[in-house]
């Protein structure tokens, strides 16, 4: 495979042995990272988003789960290869930042410990140095007094400062690629604008590639330049942002956009909704994933569409539905704005 | 100072309201001590707010964690017994003990931010909807009945009443919860962050769900949440909480478009917009909330603020009423003209410790 791209995932497919049966978390998922870049991975629970992001960090390994496809970092191929190397990756090459900072923190380390760990856990450098090396970093992120934070344990912190910590932490080996798995979704707005800026001016500062996992559009618009929309277990749409919030072409990526209420709109008496709910991934048919939901739906649906160019002029733009590209700029308007037409309306 | 009817000139929907809280205080005791706890310190969750709720109203309850919202709403569903002042149902005085208690859940229930963990994971759906049924005394042979049709207006199969709360995803355990509440047929029903939980497809649906309710059964809502959207969406008015004190109150549409507290305006400035033609903005606060135990003198934003002056550091603003229903307790109003700042006058539900003075013009 090509070397062109920092990170490339080549048709993955991860799948987990349960008690009730074969759960296919990733569904043969391909996308690519280029350096310095901020992709946005959009889902909902069971999308698949988080497990594949794990997956990249080698972190899904376990004994009943089964890897199929390639992800490869700078031209080498991180499924099946060894723990030792994978653990050079990890924290150095590819960074991580989850939801809940607290339960990522040991609680009876001193923050500047664990930071000061991390960095020694990745290079030969003197505990002092370390010690140093995190205060440094904790004043990156904006943690004030940090040098007399550093000798505080993280239950003294509040969420938003516990997060900086991890940013801190994820930025101390100075990193390729960051993921961060919904990083705000436990914050106060007004500390989730903070932590976003402040994340992208690093990411921006130090040429680190961005993977962002959230449900929230605004911070899509916010942060990324590029967004992959998952649903069980599959991308079903991968686009420019401005693509994807100016001529979006898959119907759940509809759904998403209309179903939010926005601050920037004047206020509808309705919102639009998509029906049903969110599929289980065990026993998925050969059929559109998202046919059982969506309104359109036709003949052709019963096979599943491949994740195929169709705009013409938009090189980034795939998605994964049958419906023509004129059928889908006429279906997707719903009283006046985006939005996925209610069950049984128009285009069956 | 005799604070019913004060207010009732200026009242939104012209009527009669169902709740009213007046200066109302919820402090935590801090303890510490090896064998015996001395009460070292308190935190004011609530501190003193005073507000009122029409009937069939929605009134929005936003603010960031910690500032009181959650600990406001289970001091009125009688989960918490205030500190001090006064609540205030249908003209009567509630006092939050015993059967008194208890005539109060009646009329106002819960709706909790965790579904899974708000129902009993040992007792089928009918049983968990059929309990208020039961208290209300229904007698027992009509109960499925009114189970199943409980079921069906919030959109769940009626079959299903036999099945445990496990069997249901999140969004249908989040019905269910509304169900159970709607059982007692209550005038007010408080929604602690009733979709935060929620997948984004599955918020659309119990917003909507929510509104249909209301609409025919004629209920008030105090929706409780910190998605300043979702609230601007399903509210007709909306209090705005800092660190245990209200800091702006008004008709939902007037509070977006002029916010008067600089924290309003503060958090409505944080909210992403799904644009990407949106210029990204400003941060518009640094750092956050300072601890409730020991929250800061004068207006409790001011360390954060950037109008700040000595007067917010020295003097409690009180809430002033502007034109349009529109109270803001704030020395520096935002987006108020002139006029509008010299005919504003002092509401009567300003906190006891506030200042006398009205903001100055040209302040």
């Amino acid at each position: 495979m090509s070397a062109d791209h920092l990170l490339e995932v080549d048709d993955l497919r991860v799948s987990f042995a349960t008690e009730e049966g074969v759960v296919r978390a990733v569904d043969g998922v391909s996308f690519y990272l280029d350096a310095g870049e901020a992709l946005a991975i959009v889902g909902e629970s069971g999308s698949g988003k988080s497990a594949m992001s794990l997956t990249l960090m080698g972190l899904t390994r376990d004994t009943n789960a089964t890897f199929n496809g390639h992800v490869y970092f700078e031209g080498s191929e991180l499924v099946g290869a060894s723990e030792s190397a994978l653990r050079h990756i990890r924290g150095r090459e590819i960074a991580m930042i989850f939801q809940d900072p607290m339960s990522a923190l040991n609680p009876v380390y001193r923050v500047g410990e664990q930071i000061a760990e991390q960095i020694r856990a990745h290079e030969r450098i003197s505990k002092r140095k370390a010690g140093e090396r995190a205060i440094e970093l904790m004043t990156r992120v904006g943690i004030p007094q940090a040098r007399e934070r550093a000798g505080a344990y993280p239950h003294e912190f509040s969420g938003g400062m516990r997060q900086r910590v991890m940013i801190a932490m994820a930025f101390s080996c100075s990193p390729r690629v960051l993921i961060a798995d919904e990083p705000t979704t436990a914050l106060d707005v007004t500390v989730q604008a903070q932590i976003l800026a402040e994340m992208r001016e690093l990411c921006r500062e130090s040429g680190v590639a961005l993977i962002l996992v959230t449900h929230d559009f605004g911070i899509v618009a916010e942060v990324a330049e590029r967004a992959l929309v998952m649903y069980a277990g599959q991308i079903v749409e991968q686009a420019t942002v401005e693509e994807l919030f100016e001529d979006p072409q898959h119907p759940y990526t509809w759904g998403l956009l209309g179903s939010v209420p926005r601050l920037d709109r004047p206020r509808s008496a309705r919102l639009p909704t998509i029906g049903g709910s969110t599929p289980s991934l065990l026993n998925q048919g050969s059929s559109c994933r998202f046919a059982p939901r969506c309104p359109h739906v036709f003949g052709r649906c019963e096979d599943v569409p491949p994740l195929a160019l169709q705009v013409p002029g938009q090189h980034e733009h795939r998605d994964r539905c049958w419906l023509s590209v004129e059928e889908k700029r006429s279906f997707r308007v719903v009283e006046g704005a985006i939005g996925l037409a209610s069950q049984g309306g128009s285009g069956s | 100072m005799d604070v019913r009817g004060d207010m009732d000139p200026q009242d939104p929907s012209g009527s009669p309201s169902l709740l009213e809280v007046s200066h109302l205080k919820h402090y935590f005791p801090v303890k510490r001590g090896v064998l015996i706890d001395r009460v070292v310190a308190h935190v004011q969750a609530v501190d003193d707010v005073s507000f009122k709720i029409g009937e069939h109203e929605t009134l929005g309850l936003v603010g960031e964690s910690g500032c009181g919202k959650s600990t406001l709403a289970r001091v009125l569903l009688g989960l918490l017994s205030p500190t001090a002042g006064t609540v205030r149902f249908r003209g009567d005085e509630v006092r939050f003990d015993g059967r008194n208690a208890q005539i109060l859940r009646r009329e106002i229930q819960m709706v909790f931010q965790d579904p899974q963990g708000s129902l009993n994971p040992r007792k089928r759906v009918g049983q968990i909807v059929a309990t208020g049924l039961r208290l209300r005394g229904v007698p027992r042979n009509e109960r499925e009945s009114r189970v199943r049709l409980l079921l069906s207006e919030v959109g769940l199969n009626p079959e299903h009443i036999n099945r445990f709360p496990h069997e249901f995803s999140g969004g249908q355990r989040q019905r269910v919860g509304v169900a159970r509440a709607l059982a007692v047929q209550p005038s007010l029903i408080v929604l602690d962050e009733p979709v935060s939980a929620l997948d984004v497809s599955i918020r659309a649906q119990v917003i909507n769900l929510l509104s249909d309710l209301q609409r025919e059964f004629e209920i008030a809502y105090l929706f409780v949440a910190h998605d300043l959207a979702v609230v601007r969406h399903v509210s007709d008015r909306i209090a705005v909480m800092y660190l245990g004190k209200l800091v702006e109150i008004s008709p939902s549409e007037e509070l977006y478009d002029k916010p008067i507290h600089p924290y309003t305006a503060t958090l409505l400035s944080a909210v992403p917009i799904p644009d990407v033609h949106q210029e990204r903005r400003p941060l518009a606060v640094s750092g956050e909330p300072p601890s409730p135990l020991k929250p800061p003198p004068g207006c409790r934003f001011h360390t954060r603020c950037g109008r700040a002056t000595q007067l917010c550091r020295q003097v409690e603003p009180p809430l002033v009423a502007y034109a349009g229903n529109h109270l803001a307790a704030c020395h520096h109003p935002l987006n108020v003209g002139e006029e509008e700042v010299v005919r504003a006058v002092r509401s009567p539900l300003s906190p006891l410790s506030a200042g006398e003075g009205t903001p100055e013009v040209g302040a």
